[in-house]
């Protein structure tokens, strides 16, 4: 027998059966472990919120601003300062601008920096290494990735709820809408959303749920295409969409990829009245626009 | 323009010419009347391009004028004074390979009228000077397959249809072999005779002297000699200036210059 | 006579290739059925994308091709050199660099002049900038020198424009430039350039004569009459308001003007002047049957002209030279 007690189970089997048993215990053991592991995980996230946040991505920069108050936020991305991007422009103030170097957040003393899937993975990295917590979130791309997304950073920020106000106002707002029908007594409306470099959003896009809720037959799906797809501005006068969705092409200056939004031919084919004109800011992030998207689709009959 | 009779027709009084600070022309005077075929001689790097160019009105200087039938050549239409006084240069190779037709209708360019034609006088310009060069068996020919001489009989052809009073040419014979050079020697002479005038650089004394009907001797710039052939090409000019002596022949078609020993600085030193 | 033939000919071709390039697109439609629906007024959606989106472009592509055409054989009669091509002596990249400042930093809406203004003023300046260097009386190879330079610096100065551009696409739109498209141009670009095409047109086919007697070399030039400085500023003057015409509408489309005056030379016996408007015609086919196969392989990213034309006149030009390289040695 061992002079250590650590062991005792191991040196005490005699036979397979026990050892059938003991696996499982261990198996129910770990299963409970992992069952209650965000029980765990929320009373990690029960110490005190991070206060010193700072954010490497316009669209989490965009969703901070919405969610945690201006004292709480040490620095932001420079494009949220830019109103042809960013919603809440208004809203930045004298917040520090950085652009996306390791070198200027380091200095500010962050506790948590948010970054985005696609943000520059060698700053990410630098940030680490200096012993920053950094946190990577994915960005939303249909409507229920949204409600998650919001809580899941309400639950990040320590902000549950301002995230719960917020997904309050947006379930109202579809209600809403789903109440308020656009349709010319029987079909629906057949709308089409095109986008700079000729890009249209066919199935299974947020913008195409965006059109069904607000009342809309999206005539890129109806033509047959999913996700993202180029679509040429012959094919898009053969469609012959009775409402055609755009971004304000003047927003954010020239551009020969938003050429195509210019072109005389949208203007003969489509009235202006018929044209719902978005502004730039509402599309970058178009997740977290949502709500104005929907409003701004819904406004005219 | 007329010429008024005891005035040049091409006249040259007391250039002064430098290029990138070097002197090249040195109060050099000449004078091109009716009816003169007038050779300007002299030894390479004297100036005898220099001065056609400035006559022919495309190089400037820094002092002298030259005067066309009296007036002033600067103060001429370009156009106008192209139709009168045609400049041969002695070194231009066509950037294209153009027909030998086609290349010597450009010397038709100063009577072209902008959007008219007036082909029929090029044409029958053109059919001349092909003529009078020899060279209307190669009217298709592009210049590119022709030899050094025949290109040089082309870009005579070329001057001669334009059908100018003064022919300007620098060096018209070089690269030509003995027929052709007689030829074209005979066709400048022609043309002074006819009423025209010409002025032309020359190497070869002996046709300087046979065909000329005076000669211009060029100097370092400067005009050292002026006269009928047989007055300038004899020893006391030509030494000095070519540096060699030469037998000097004299018989009844023309003359001969054979130059046979170079002066060194010791001969110079000992026959003073 | 030959010349007249030659004109015909290509004027054929290109009516042909014209007609050819309103069957070009997206959409399959009958130019014929659509040109009657426009004249009897009758609405209809091809009526609809012939006039409005294949007509204006087939006119630009041949508005283009004629005075990128027309550029390269008067710059190559003018450097009486045949691989010269108008953007050699930073002409396009000049009007790029005006057209690229003036829309990327707001400026083009404020009058419509200023896109080809500062267009043509790119490339005049661009033009100044390389006889700056080079000196008024420069030689050919110092010319091009000069030129290689100051392309070099214009094309630095448009990535500098574009990055400081407030757009979102600017970065891969100097690629764009420099690729050259015609995809969604309408009658405001075509009101753009035409005008300016033909009196850069104008300018550049009344120098016929003195590209002709430039074939002698420059003292026989100024010998027939000509004024040297004076014919060659209208001609460079002229080619710096069509070339910068076009870049302002179309980025700038490289190879025509390098390979249809050396492609179509033997045609005109070599002659300077009629090689100006037998270029002008090649060049509008050249890039009306780039303009189409770019339309017709409707792929995902657009093909760009700029693509179609070199890989068209690329290998042809490498055969030409294959074919005539004895004739060098």
């Amino acid at each position: 027998m061992s002079a250590i007690p650590t062991q005792p189970i191991i040196v005490r089997i005699k036979n397979a059966v026990q050892l059938k048993r003991i696996a499982q215990c261990f198996f129910i053991l770990f299963l409970g472990v992992y069952c209650l592991s965000p029980v765990f995980v929320r009373a990690d996230d029960s110490a005190p919120a991070a206060q010193r946040i700072a954010s490497l991505n316009l669209c989490v920069d965009q969703i901070l601003l919405q969610l945690v108050p201006r004292e709480r936020i040490v620095s932001l991305t420079s494009l949220a300062a830019n109103p042809s991007l960013s919603m809440f422009a208004d809203r930045v103030g004298d917040i520090h601008l950085n652009r996306g170097l390791a070198e200027q957040l380091v200095p500010l003393q962050p506790d948590l920096v948010l970054a985005g899937q696609y943000t520059d993975g060698a700053a990410v990295s630098m940030l680490k290494r200096l012993g920053v917590r950094v946190e990577t979130v994915a960005l939303p791309r249909t409507l229920d990735e949204i409600r998650g997304y919001i809580q899941h950073m309400g639950v990040l920020l320590g902000a549950e709820d301002r995230a719960e106000v917020i997904l309050a106002a947006m379930e109202r707002q579809f209600k809403q809408l789903q109440d308020k029908q656009p349709g010319t007594g029987g079909g629906k409306i057949r709308a089409l959303m095109y986008s700079a470099n000729g890009i249209t959003f066919g199935a299974g896009t947020l913008e195409h749920e965006l059109l069904t809720l607000a009342g809309y037959e999206n005539v890129a799906a109806s033509m047959g295409f999913s996700g993202y797809a180029h679509l040429s501005l012959e094919h898009l006068i053969q469609a012959r969409p009775q409402r055609l969705v755009i971004n304000d092409p003047s927003d954010t200056g020239f551009s020969i990829a938003q050429d195509n939004l210019r072109h005389p031919v949208l203007k003969r084919l489509v009235p202006s009245a018929h044209r719902i004109v978005l502004p730039s800011a509402l599309s970058v992030c178009s997740a977290l626009a949502v709500v104005p998207l929907i409003e701004a689709l819904g406004a005219k009959p | 323009m007329g010429t008024v009779p005891g005035v040049a027709m091409l006249n040259a009084q007391n250039i002064e010419l430098k290029l990138a600070g070097l002197p090249i022309l040195d109060r050099a005077s000449v004078s091109v009347n009716r009816g003169e075929l007038v050779g300007l001689i002299g030894p390479n790097g004297a100036g005898k391009s220099s001065l056609l160019r400035v006559m022919a009105g495309i190089q400037t200087v820094q002092a002298g004028v030259v005067r066309w039938c009296g007036e002033l050549l600067t103060a001429q239409p370009a156009r106008q004074l192209a139709r009168e006084l045609a400049y041969l240069p002695q070194q231009e190779v066509p950037a294209w390979p153009l027909r030998v037709e086609h290349l010597v209708g450009l010397g038709r360019a100063p009577w072209r009228r902008s959007w008219g034609r007036g082909r029929d006088a090029d044409k029958i310009a053109i059919d001349r000077a092909l003529e009078m060069t020899e060279l209307a068996a190669f009217r298709q020919r592009p210049v590119g397959e022709l030899s050094g001489g025949e290109l040089r009989r082309v870009l005579l052809a070329r001057v001669l249809a334009g059908e100018p009073r003064c022919i300007l040419a620098d060096e018209p014979i070089a690269a030509l072999d003995s027929y052709h050079q007689l030829q074209v020697m005979e066709i400048l002479r022609r043309h002074a005779d006819s009423g025209g005038a010409v002025l032309a650089a020359l190497h070869d004394l002996g046709l300087a002297a046979r065909f000329c009907t005076s000669l211009v001797l060029l100097h370092k710039g400067r005009v050292v000699a002026v006269g009928e052939p047989g007055q300038v090409l004899c020893p006391d000019y030509l030494e000095p200036v070519y540096a060699v002596k030469s037998h000097i022949d004299r018989f009844p078609q023309g003359m001969a210059v054979i130059p046979y020993r170079r002066i060194s600085e010791l001969d110079i030193v000992t026959s003073q | 006579m030959k010349l007249i033939r030659l004109y015909l000919c290509l004027s054929v071709l290109l009516m042909a290739v014209f007609w050819l390039s309103l069957y070009g697109g997206a959409v399959t439609l009958s130019p014929v059925q659509a040109l009657l629906d426009v004249w009897h007024g009758r609405p209809g959606i091809e009526a609809l994308v012939l006039w409005e989106i294949r007509l204006p472009r087939s006119l630009l592509a041949l508005t283009v091709g004629a005075s990128l055409g027309l550029a390269g054989a008067a710059m190559q009669g003018l450097l009486r050199n045949p691989l010269a091509e108008p953007g050699l002596l930073g002409v396009s990249n000049g009007a790029a660099l005006g057209a690229v400042v003036v829309l990327y930093l707001g400026a083009s809406g404020l009058a419509w002049y200023w896109l080809p203004l500062a267009a043509i003023s790119g490339a005049v300046a661009a033009l100044g900038l390389v006889y700056l260097l080079a000196g008024l009386h420069a030689s050919v190879l110092t010319l091009i020198l000069a030129g290689v330079a100051v392309n070099a610096f214009a094309g630095a100065l448009i990535a500098v424009a574009l990055n400081f551009a407030p757009n979102l696409f600017a970065v891969q739109e100097i690629v764009y430039w420099l690729m050259g498209s015609l995809a969604n141009r309408s009658y405001d670009h075509l009101a753009l350039a035409a005008p300016l095409a033909l009196v850069g047109a104008a300018l550049i086919i009344s120098r016929g004569g003195f590209l002709d007697a430039l074939s002698l070399g420059e003292d026989s030039a100024r010998s027939l009459g000509y004024r040297l400085t004076r014919e060659r500023s209208l001609l460079l003057c002229g080619i710096a308001v069509s070339v910068g015409a076009c870049v302002a509408v179309s980025g700038s489309v490289g190879f025509v003007g390098l390979v249809v005056p050396h492609l179509l030379r033997p045609l005109t016996a070599h002659r300077p002047w009629p090689l100006l408007p037998v270029s002008a015609l090649g060049g509008a086919v050249l890039v009306l049957v780039a303009d189409l196969l770019v339309r017709s392989l409707d792929t995902a990213n657009e093909l760009k002209l700029g693509v179609i034309t070199a890989l068209l006149g690329g290998p042809f030009f490498l055969y030409l030279i294959v074919r005539s390289r004895d004739r060098w040695v």
